[in-house]
């Protein structure tokens, strides 16, 4: 979500540029998402893995947009009484994100506090505010952690200045792009398992070619695209070789990805969970991906563990409970199949570790992106006696 | 009486940096060398000396109390040394830690109602009553009343059980002495508040500061400039200002920091201090902050110095079991005293199947060969060459009679070049013959896997044999030396030794852990352009050491960014490792007996690193600093120096006594299986050369060639000594460390995997697999290959510690189940290029020589033809099988298999 504000933030300077300079013109609405979406990698994602739409983001633009022209018109954004409209309409349009189940409510919740700290802060135009900076270092200074920093870096006194001038002047929009740092250039994050036959293999460099079958990630629409192609995977190593070397050509290879290079569909091992192994040819059923009537289920399932693995488990469905927000369908078309609950961490990673095979678990669960294959746990994680 | 040139002056190049160096010197530390003889008074043993009840001189505490401590076991690991000490009493670990200990002694024992030492009544003293045997105690008895270590001890006691006048070593590098430790600024107080205080202080406020502060502001640690190793440092506070106000006691920094009562200052940071903690220390800066002069975070240095532990015989040559040999140890210390300390020294040997020796320092004959025992004496170590020779030819009588010469008419064992001559003049004393010069299939094969990790191709070895110039061998070795490959291979060696770790350089992201890769390929791709291009391995070593962190400039800066040097001890350790063999671990907690490094040498040496460590991005001073580097002077900065440019130009000083000795010994075991100085990280006076002329020889050579690796190559190589066959003579089979014959060792793991691929490669491929650097192991899968299962199994190492022995190249039952059936030996075997070719040429029809087959699955495997009995054996085989092409791939498979194929002899 931060990268999303960091691609609006973006949007906001290049658009305001354009609005000076041609502020009689006719808006291309088209025009500008195309740019925005070439511009910032983080807002691209976020549309190709369903989380926004393009009427999405044109909207939003529409929104920003207003607030630009009244800032190049001359109107007093930091009046509070736009302000705090802007604030509603960015509150409303969360508020139809979560009910869409695009966003989560956490992340609403997160966004709108994020928002509302910057609108602040936006009023005092910081751009053009006068700081005074041997004051700014020396409040730096009255700080233990930020001097033991100082220190530790050994950073002279222009140094921190000049690292409280980019911060001040929003240089911190280009940290958030390093997000991707260690995927391969020109390669964007893609963490998925990834299920298909093996074509062809290089045990010596690494690679592998694999026709895939299906995809279980956290982006549906890359993962869609690639099914039916042949991918390359790049980077094994180590012991991961000793994998790859036992799996013959032809047999169905389950793998965990890491990055993936949209222009050639080059997908970079994932060491993330370390999965490289020989798995069963791929039937829908047993990787859990969830019956249509099921999709945009919120409640709660109880069922037999078929596997616990990657903080992830596959769950053979015994019987459900359907909260009032759920929107599925058919819910009880889940019951006797297979489903793929993800986010087995932080809070849940304890009990997490204790799970196995064959346990019979009660798990509340949200299916909060209908064209995600799997389902994530939400609060309720309870070990049923068998 | 004999003494050894002690002092060299260093000729170090004052650096640009306004580097200046202090007091020069290098001790060579107890290596004897060259020796005179001169009159010298010296005082008699200390057997001798408290023989009787009465002696007059009253024992010393560093000279006589601690050795002796040290010779009857108490101050080791299982007794008083060890971390918890035991019955309440520690010592320091073999007692480096003069102050502590004497510290410790003049305490009150904890579990008897009476004093270590007693002064009033000294025979009643609890370390005479325990060592006697005549109170319980657990080590036993460790001398008898009466004897003169019974009389040492009284005599010391009786004497006042004086400890001894020290110098601090300061932790920002400023030297104090114990003086000033003892004057007002240290301990106002005086009388009864100072017991008061100093009681106060140990019962309470010292654990404290060793469980919750010691950590950031101990000895070395100083966070936010503050420093808590003695009470000096306490009140001159850190950054944020003096700890502790004298005059305003509870307006101290300390008080508040402790008290949580100040929001950004609150210590410690891991939580609140107890009530009964923070009315301990109220109390105790309500007191002026007492602290004992005997506690001392930083160990002590004495203010007198061994300078020189030398012994008699200066070399013990005996002719057959049972003889014995007594050895006299003699110190000589700064302050001009010599004296006879054979019965306060410690002895070992290096190899008990040839010397032992006891607690007197008598040496007893067991069998043939040559070793060492080593004497160890305060902060001396003395390593005494004790020979046998070999069925008694070498006696001394013998020795450099040319007539006698036990090379006799083994013309191979006479050669004019100087390696040889070194090695062949104590072979001659030793009375070993050396074996014959191997054969020339033996050769290419042997040198081909040395200097390039390749097995020859049949036609190699066709050629190479059909070759008469007598000065083939030297040719195929400047032809070597010009292939990728030997780039390739010693780089891995020298990837090895710096410790290219893929995972110690990914990123912390998960995600990333492809950027190890690609960064340790980076590292290697570094290293092999400069090893291809015959770069002096003084400047690579410089491009690694002085390398521009930022990533620019024509540098190497990953080996200071790995992730596993998380102190500057870490990084400290690991250039000692890389760079000059020798291993500083032990000295980061005590001194250890059999090295010359105190825990201060380890310090100081340390300190260079902590800005590289910390920052991983600059290594710059942040204030003037002045340190001992490695006891080869002292080296004073100024603030914005890189301490890593005099660390390099100390190293690259023709003197420096490891840097080049160091390679020139690792590139030896290289060809050797086995170091000048073996194991080849160790350079320690305990762990002497086995031909230190020569090692001298090869790394002044080294130096004087300018680092020029491939000369260094060249000469070893192309001696008989490498040339040997590994087929030992009557005289030799038991000789491993003296370069008389090859020992035959199993091929390393790079060379395993590539050479299985080469023996079935197609013909077309023979050049390319060899040569495409890319696809081998010892050449850039090196990195990606590490961790595999064939890796693991034949000892490759995951460069992650600082040690030579990481590479295993023992064999091991999962070698021989590797090369019998694994998924890679059979893929090999099942998709080889070669035995596709056969089955092809069988489908067509074509005529196949089954000898000319049989000729190639030997001359691919082991690099020669086959005897007649295996062509017999082979053939039958051959014409047993369904196809020929199933055929030869048992017949590689067997020899795959075989001895011949995973050793190089």
């Amino acid at each position: 979500m931060k990268l999303f504000l960091a691609g609006l933030c973006l949007f906001l300077s290049l658009f305001s540029q354009v609005t000076q300079a041609e502020d009689t013109k006719v808006i291309d609405w088209e025009a500008a998402y195309e740019k925005l979406l070439s511009a910032d990698p983080a807002v691209r994602e976020k549309v190709e893995a369903g989380q926004a739409t393009k009427e999405d983001v044109i909207k939003w633009m529409k929104m920003q947009q207003g607030k630009v022209a009244d800032l190049g018109s001359g109107k007093k954004s930091s009046s509070k009484d736009s302000v705090s409209k802007d604030r509603a309409a960015f509150l409303k349009r969360l508020t139809a994100m979560v009910e869409a189940g695009k966003i989560s409510k956490e992340d609403a919740e997160k966004l709108a506090a994020t928002m509302q700290s910057e609108s602040g802060g936006k009023g005092a135009a910081p751009g053009k505010e006068s700081v005074n900076w041997e004051e700014e270092y020396n409040k730096l200074l009255a700080d233990p952690k930020s001097r033991e920093w100082i220190r530790k870096e050994q950073l002279t006194k222009e140094k921190v200045i000049e690292f409280l001038k980019s911060k001040r002047q929003g240089k911190s929009g280009q940290k958030g792009m390093k997000a991707t740092k260690g995927t391969r250039p020109g390669s964007v994050v893609f963490y998925s398992i990834l299920i298909g036959r093996l074509k062809s293999k290089d045990i010596e460099l690494g690679e592998m070619e694999i026709e895939v079958d299906y995809i279980i990630g956290s982006k549906p629409q890359i993962s869609e695209q690639l099914v039916g192609k042949t991918v390359q995977v790049v980077g094994v190593s180590g012991q991961y070789l000793d994998a790859l070397l036992q799996i013959k050509r032809g047999e169905t290879v389950k793998v965990r990805t890491g990055d993936l290079n949209l222009e050639t569909n080059v997908i970079g091992f994932g060491f993330k969970f370390q999965v490289l192994e020989r798995t069963a040819p791929f039937e829908p059923g047993n990787f859990g991906v969830p019956t249509k009537g099921f999709r945009g289920f919120v409640g709660e399932v109880q069922g037999k563990i078929a596997e616990a693995e990657g903080y992830e488990v596959l769950l053979d469905v015994e019987g459900i409970e359907v909260a009032e927000a759920s929107k599925a369908m058919d819910a009880d078309s889940i019951i006797g199949k297979r489903i793929r609950i993800s986010g087995f961490y932080t809070q849940h990673a304890d009990a997490y570790a204790d799970l196995n095979q064959g346990d019979v678990i009660r798990v509340s669960v949200s299916h909060r992106n209908p064209q995600s294959d799997s389902v994530t746990i939400t609060d309720k994680l309870m070990a049923i006696d068998n | 009486m004999q003494f050894s040139i002690l002092n060299r002056p260093f000729a170090f190049v004052r650096s640009a940096l306004q580097v200046t160096w202090g007091a020069l010197r290098v001790v060579i530390c107890f290596v004897m060398t060259i020796h005179f003889v001169i009159a010298e008074d010296v005082l008699r043993p200390a057997a001798e000396q408290y023989a009787e009840r009465d002696a007059p001189m009253v024992p010393d505490f560093q000279r006589h109390v601690i050795p002796l401590l040290g010779k009857l076991g108490c101050n080791s690991a299982k007794c008083h040394g060890s971390f918890q000490g035991q019955g309440g009493f520690r010592l320091s670990l073999f007692g480096f830690d003069f102050q502590s200990d004497h510290a410790a002694m003049l305490a009150q024992a904890s579990s008897e109602d009476v004093l270590r030492l007693n002064l009033k009544k000294p025979e009643a003293s609890l370390v005479l009553q325990k060592a006697t045997g005549l109170t319980d105690h657990e080590g036993g008895q460790r001398f008898e009343v009466g004897s003169w270590e019974h009389h040492l001890l009284l005599r010391w006691i009786e004497g006042g059980a004086k400890g001894l006048t020290s110098v601090t070593p300061d932790p920002i590098g400023k030297a104090s002495t114990a003086v000033e430790s003892a004057s007002d600024v240290s301990n106002p107080i005086t009388g009864e508040g100072r017991e008061i205080g100093e009681e106060l202080f140990t019962r309470s406020i010292q654990p404290i500061l060793e469980d919750h502060c010691f950590e950031c502001h101990g000895y070395q640690a100083k966070k936010g400039g503050l420093s808590l190793s003695n009470r000096t440092r306490l009140l001159e506070g850190g950054e944020s200002g003096p700890s502790v106000n004298l005059d305003q006691f509870e307006q101290s920094l300390l008080l508040e920091a402790v008290d949580y009562s100040n929001p950004s200052l609150q210590m410690p940071p891991s939580g609140r201090l107890s009530e009964d903690e923070l009315q301990a220390i109220r109390r105790w800066v309500e007191l002026g902050v007492p602290w004992p002069d005997a506690y001392a975070v930083a160990p002590a240095e004495p203010n007198q110095k061994l300078v020189e532990l030398y012994y008699e015989p200066t070399e013990v040559l005996f002719q057959e079991s049972g003889q014995t040999q007594s050895i006299r140890i003699l110190a000589r210390w700064d302050n001009g005293i010599v004296e006879d300390v054979t019965c306060l020294s410690r002895y070992q040997t290096n190899d008990d199947a040839i010397v032992r020796v006891d607690a007197n320092g008598v040496a007893t004959c067991v069998g043939e060969g040559d070793t060492h025992v080593i004497a160890f004496y305060d902060n001396g170590v003395a390593a005494i060459p004790v020979m046998r020779p070999y069925q008694n030819l070498g006696s001394p009588q013998l020795v450099g009679d040319p007539s006698l010469d036990p090379l006799g008419d083994h013309s191979h064992g006479q050669s004019d070049h100087p390696i040889d001559k070194f090695i062949n003049a104590k072979l001659q004393k030793l009375g070993l013959t050396p074996s014959e010069i191997c054969s020339d299939e033996e050769f290419l094969r042997r040198v081909s896997i040395d200097l390039t990790g390749t097995l020859p191709t049949a036609d190699d070895v066709l050629s190479f044999l059909s070759n008469e110039s007598p000065e083939k061998r030297n040719q195929v070795i400047d032809q070597l030396l010009a292939k990728p490959s030997y780039a390739a291979w010693w780089t891995n060696k020298l990837c090895d030794f710096t410790g290219c770790n893929p995972k110690s350089i990914s990123s912390l992201l998960e995600v990333a852990r492809e950027e190890g890769y690609v960064r340790a390929s980076l590292w290697y791709d570094w290293i092999f352009e400069r090893v291809q291009r015959n770069e002096p391995y003084d400047r690579i070593v410089s491009g690694l050491m002085l390398a521009d962190l930022s990533g620019s400039g024509d540098s190497m800066p990953y080996f200071w960014q790995r992730q596993s040097l998380k102190e500057a001890k870490d990084t400290a350790m690991s250039v000692a490792h890389a760079f000059l063999g020798i291993q500083l671990q032990c000295a980061e907690c005590h001194k250890h007996p059999f090295d010359q490094w105190t825990q201060s040498d380890f310090n100081q040496f340390s300190r260079f690193f902590e800005s590289v460590t910390a920052t991983k991005r600059r290594s710059l001073t942040d204030e003037p600093l002045s340190l001992k580097l490695l006891r080869s002077g002292t080296v004073s900065m100024d603030s914005g120096i890189d301490p890593r440019q005099p660390i390099m130009e100390w190293m690259q000083d023709a003197d420096n006594p490891w840097f080049a000795k160091a390679f020139v010994n690792r590139v030896w075991v290289g060809y050797f299986n086995r170091g000048i100085v073996d194991p080849p990280d160790q350079f320690t006076p305990a762990n002497p050369a086995s031909h230190p002329e020569l090692l001298d020889w090869l790394a002044s050579g080294f130096v004087e060639q300018g680092y020029d690796m491939k000369w260094l190559h060249r000469q070893i190589v192309s001696s008989n000594a490498y040339q040997r066959s590994w087929v030992p003579n009557e005289t030799n089979q038991n000789d491993r460390r003296n370069f008389s014959r090859v020992i035959p060792r199993r091929i390393p793991a790079e060379v395993v995997y590539d050479a299985m691929k080469q023996v079935v490669a197609a013909s077309e491929d023979a050049e390319s697999v060899r040569e495409n650097l890319r696809r081998r192991a010892s050449g850039h899968l090196s990195m990606r290959m590490a961790g595999t299962h064939a890796m693991k199994v034949f000892g490759k190492p995951d460069r992650s510690i600082n040690c030579d022995c990481e590479r295993v190249n023992q064999p091991t039952l999962l070698q021989a189940i590797f090369t019998q059936n694994d998924p890679l030996v059979r893929m090999r075997l099942a998709d080889g290029g070669w035995l596709i070719e056969i089955e092809d040429a069988e489908e067509a029809g074509e005529p196949l020589e089954i000898e000319n087959l049989i000729e190639q699955v030997w001359l691919r495997s082991v690099g020669r033809l086959p005897d007649q009995p295996e062509i017999d054996r082979a053939r039958k085989h051959l014409n047993d099988s369904t196809t020929l092409a199933g055929g030869v791939r048992d017949l590689l498979w067997a020899m795959l298999n075989s001895k011949e194929f995973l050793l190089n002899h």
